[in-house]
């Protein structure tokens, strides 16, 4: 289990703008919840929104703690920042910087939705969010895409 | 929404998800309105732009059977280094604490003044048998008497739950 999803929770971490270490770091956490937590999963067909759930809440409690130590900055804005300084190939991809003008929900669907292939009803059920409103977010984030950068060549 | 078309339907029908009438409609609106034809035209580019992207953001992240080997390693040694949890010696609760529970059952139906009194009867009632108060005997005789009780004062359903409630209970008896 460990070999198939340690690499999608990589993915994960990284596509929200994580540096390599760090990626590995929450990603390891994540593995040792899905271990020590196994019996909070009601069905084994629930199991990809309940995973990507608990690396959701990893993400947003290392958010919290980073949180701590930015004053000015926006948290959002402070993980983009900081990464996007590193020599990580990943960070000159547009996929980032396209990702690095939506806000943190926006984001987070985008990321579920595109890089981790996930389906409608899945990322409702991970964010905790009705299905027309995660439809609505992927609208919006597409508009504020193209106001921002244009309409990109089809 | 824009023209009698909420967002979600145009994120719908993109993604091959409207049928019949509805996809129809959509399509024919398209037809006709340049301002939706722009939009829908947007939204489909950058359905496929952004999938293009994500194959990029994949491989860009892809890991070394390696590197996974290594993480598998300090996973299990932070696994190994967590703290058993605490192992409850004895999980049943005592008589005194299975009658308290009871008792915050029970408040919220007659109040406290009402569930204080029927369950002191009830008590009584289990112990003036001649059985000692932590017996399984003395423990169905209060549960008994309790629900019975709450039937007449509160009606069967507040009785029926203190029978059930009162036989779920691990009570440490003699």
């Amino acid at each position: 289990m460990f070999h198939a999803v340690m690499p999608r929770m990589l993915t994960y971490f990284r596509s929200h703008g994580c540096g390599r270490e760090l990626a590995e770091d929450l990603a390891q956490e994540v593995m040792i919840t899905v271990y020590t937590q196994n019996s909070g999963l009601r069905s084994p067909a629930l199991f990809r929104p309940w995973l990507y759930r608990i690396a959701r809440n990893t993400f947003l409690q290392w958010l919290r703690r980073k949180g701590r130590q930015v004053e000015t900055l926006g948290l959002d804005a402070a993980v983009w920042q900081v990464e996007s300084r590193s020599p990580d190939p990943l960070h000159k991809l547009q996929f980032s910087q396209w990702m690095s003008e939506l806000d943190n929900d926006e984001r987070q669907i985008m990321v579920l939705r595109y890089v981790e292939e996930m389906e409608y009803h899945d990322i409702a059920e991970v964010l905790g969010l009705p299905l027309g409103t995660v439809q609505w977010k992927i609208f919006n984030s597409k508009k504020k895409l193209t106001r921002r950068f244009g309409a990109p060549c089809g | 929404m824009k023209h009698g078309i909420v967002e979600q339907q145009w994120i719908e029908y993109i993604e091959g998800a409207l049928h019949g009438r509805e996809a129809a409609y959509l399509r024919d609106h398209a037809n006709a309105c340049p301002e939706c034809a722009g939009t829908l035209r947007e939204l489909s580019v950058w359905r496929e732009t952004l999938a293009e992207e994500s194959a990029l953001v994949r491989a860009a992240c892809e890991t070394s059977p390696g590197d996974l080997d290594r993480l598998l390693a300090a996973s299990l040694e932070r696994i190994r280094g967590l703290k058993p949890l605490a192992e409850r010696s004895d999980p049943s609760w005592s008589f005194r604490e299975a009658v308290m529970l009871l008792r915050l059952l029970v408040e919220p139906f007659c109040g406290s003044g009402t569930a204080a009194a029927t369950i002191h009867l009830a008590v009584q009632r289990s112990t003036l048998k001649g059985f000692g108060a932590d017996t399984p005997a003395a423990w169905s005789l209060f549960v008994c008497n309790l629900s019975e009780t709450m039937s007449s004062v509160c009606g069967t359903a507040a009785g029926r739950l203190v029978n059930e409630v009162g036989a779920c209970l691990e009570v440490a008896l003699a």
